[in-house]
């Protein structure tokens, strides 16, 4: 496994509640990493530590080491915006913006300074295409991203993600507000999407995590109990406390 | 219900069901080996009706089984305990299968006049329902060196097989009266040594369940 992103003894702190304690964990290039865990256990805090989204929140610190191709995401010099573009976001509310489909999806291409309209045109198919979406929304660019269903409009999301190029996609419950057959259209988007990119996945089914995700790691009030080939932290956990919440013990 | 006790329940059952049939499996072989030790043909008629209710026991668990991985979705212990118990289930009926092919034996050779058994063929009979009480008792307990060591005693029952057949064998080529009775006895050796196979089975389904690890066909914990 090629490491793409490396946490070392990562810490966080919302003002002085410390969400996450000593996460060391290495994520996969071109993988499926999933987060498991009881709500509240800080999944969510370490999918924003992976594109500093949580510098938004203020109050907040991290402290440790967190590298993104052997480079300190949290290094003084870092480019934020760069960082984003590198490693994009979903959200689990599909939120697309008030415009056209087609300008949901260029967005990302101008805001980075494109201008050429025939290279954000084909930036737009593409992305389309790779969000498994340009066929059911081929000829009808230019109406609204609010026409569409809600699957639709969570691939949108991923499309606008995508549109950036990045390496590393955080999916933050993508599919938890949708309805089974939408679900499975994420899910298989994203066994497409990680030959090309590595993803990151919060998700509170662990039969989602099962299904789409190479590895699974289970966090637990602010700690990483265990992470594991996914068949294996399944089947065979290590920890009781794994076991205990896979088993629906609690939580 | 709350999901995790309604879990713990099924779990619960599952496991008295597959006692149950283990139970059942249990006294078909002691009773197929008691008949055929002492050449009791009503008791192995017994042995071959009573067979259905095995089968019929194996159908219930099968879909207890299926049902608990589709409706709970189960993983880790849980998972490893409903799989187990599918492998237990259909070994359990293979050893049912064998009691009745022994039976048969008996009931063949009630009705010739009796023809003295190899004394090893009673040690045969002895490691193999030893080896069926263990692999059931390691299941209860979750015991796995007691699992392991059922395993190991295979391979004195191969042996027992062996040293039987080839007794017969040359009983069989010093009097040519006996071939028809001999070969019934090389065939009750082979079900008894086969009960003993399908023991280790029942014992790496044991070793699965608690820990997890395949090691089917090996047998070493
Ligand atoms: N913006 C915030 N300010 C203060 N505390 C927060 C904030 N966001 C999350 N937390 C706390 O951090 C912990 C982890 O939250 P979160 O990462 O959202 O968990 P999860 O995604 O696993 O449900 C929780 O105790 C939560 O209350
Ligand atoms: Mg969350």
């Amino acid at each position: 496994m090629n490491i793409k992103v490396k946490s070392i003894g990562l810490d966080f702190y919302y003002g002085e509640f410390k969400a996450l304690e000593d996460i060391s964990l290495d994520i996969g290039e071109n993988q499926v990493t999933a987060l498991i865990g009881p709500s509240g256990c800080g999944k969510s805090t370490y999918l924003r530590c992976l594109n500093r989204m949580n510098d938004l929140i203020p109050g907040t610190k991290a402290q440790g080491k967190l590298l993104l191709d052997e480079e300190d995401i949290y290094a003084a010099d870092v480019d934020v915006v760069t960082l984003r573009r590198r490693v994009g976001m979903v959200f689990q509310k599909p939120n697309p913006f008030p415009k056209t489909i087609f300008e949901n999806v260029a967005y990302g291409p101008r805001v980075n300074g494109i201008k050429d309209k025939e290279f954000i045109a084909n930036r737009v198919e593409e992305s389309l295409k790779d969000a498994a979406l340009w066929k059911e929304v081929r000829d009808r660019l230019h109406s609204s991203a609010l026409g569409l269903s809600g699957g639709q409009q969570q691939r949108l999301c991923i499309a606008r993600a995508l549109a950036v190029e990045p390496e590393v996609l955080l999916m933050d419950e993508p599919a938890s507000a949708l309805d089974p057959i939408a679900t499975q259209k994420i899910e298989d988007l994203i066994h497409e999407l990680k030959k090309k990119l590595t993803i990151v996945i919060v998700t509170h089914s662990m039969q989602q995590a099962a299904r789409v995700s190479d590895r699974t790691a289970f966090f637990y009030m602010g700690k990483l109990i265990e992470v594991d080939k996914t068949e294996t932290l399944f089947t065979k956990p290590k920890e009781r406390r794994t076991e205990d919440y896979i088993t629906g013990r609690f939580g | 219900m709350e999901q995790r006790a309604y879990i713990t329940q099924r779990m619960d059952e599952l496991k008295k069901q597959v006692l149950t049939m283990a139970a059942m499996t249990r006294k078909a072989l002691n009773d197929a080996i008691k008949a055929f030790l002492v050449l009791d043909s009503d008791l192995a008629e017994s042995v071959i009706h009573g067979d259905v209710e095995i089968n019929e026991i194996e159908n219930q668990l099968d879909q207890f089984n299926l049902e608990l991985l589709a409706l709970t979705q189960p993983m880790a212990g849980d998972l490893r305990a409903i799989v187990g118990s599918m492998r237990m289930t259909m070994n359990m009926e293979r050893i049912g299968d064998e009691a009745v092919n022994l039976a048969h034996r008996t009931v063949f050779l009630s009705t010739r006049p009796p023809l003295p058994l190899d004394p090893n063929m009673d040690k045969l009979a002895r490691i193999a329902q030893e080896m069926l009480s263990d692999a059931i008792r390691a299941f209860v307990e979750g015991d796995v060196q007691l699992a392991a060591s059922i395993c190991v005693r295979d391979q004195a029952a191969d042996d027992l097989h062996y040293k039987i057949m080839r007794k017969v064998i040359t009983d069989m080529l010093d009097e040519s009266r006996i071939a028809e009775r001999g070969v019934h006895h090389i065939m009750a050796a082979k079900h008894i040594e086969r009960v003993a196979d399908l023991c280790t089975n029942l014992a790496e389904a044991v070793i699965f369940i608690v820990k997890g690890e395949e090691i089917k066909h090996r047998c070493q914990a």
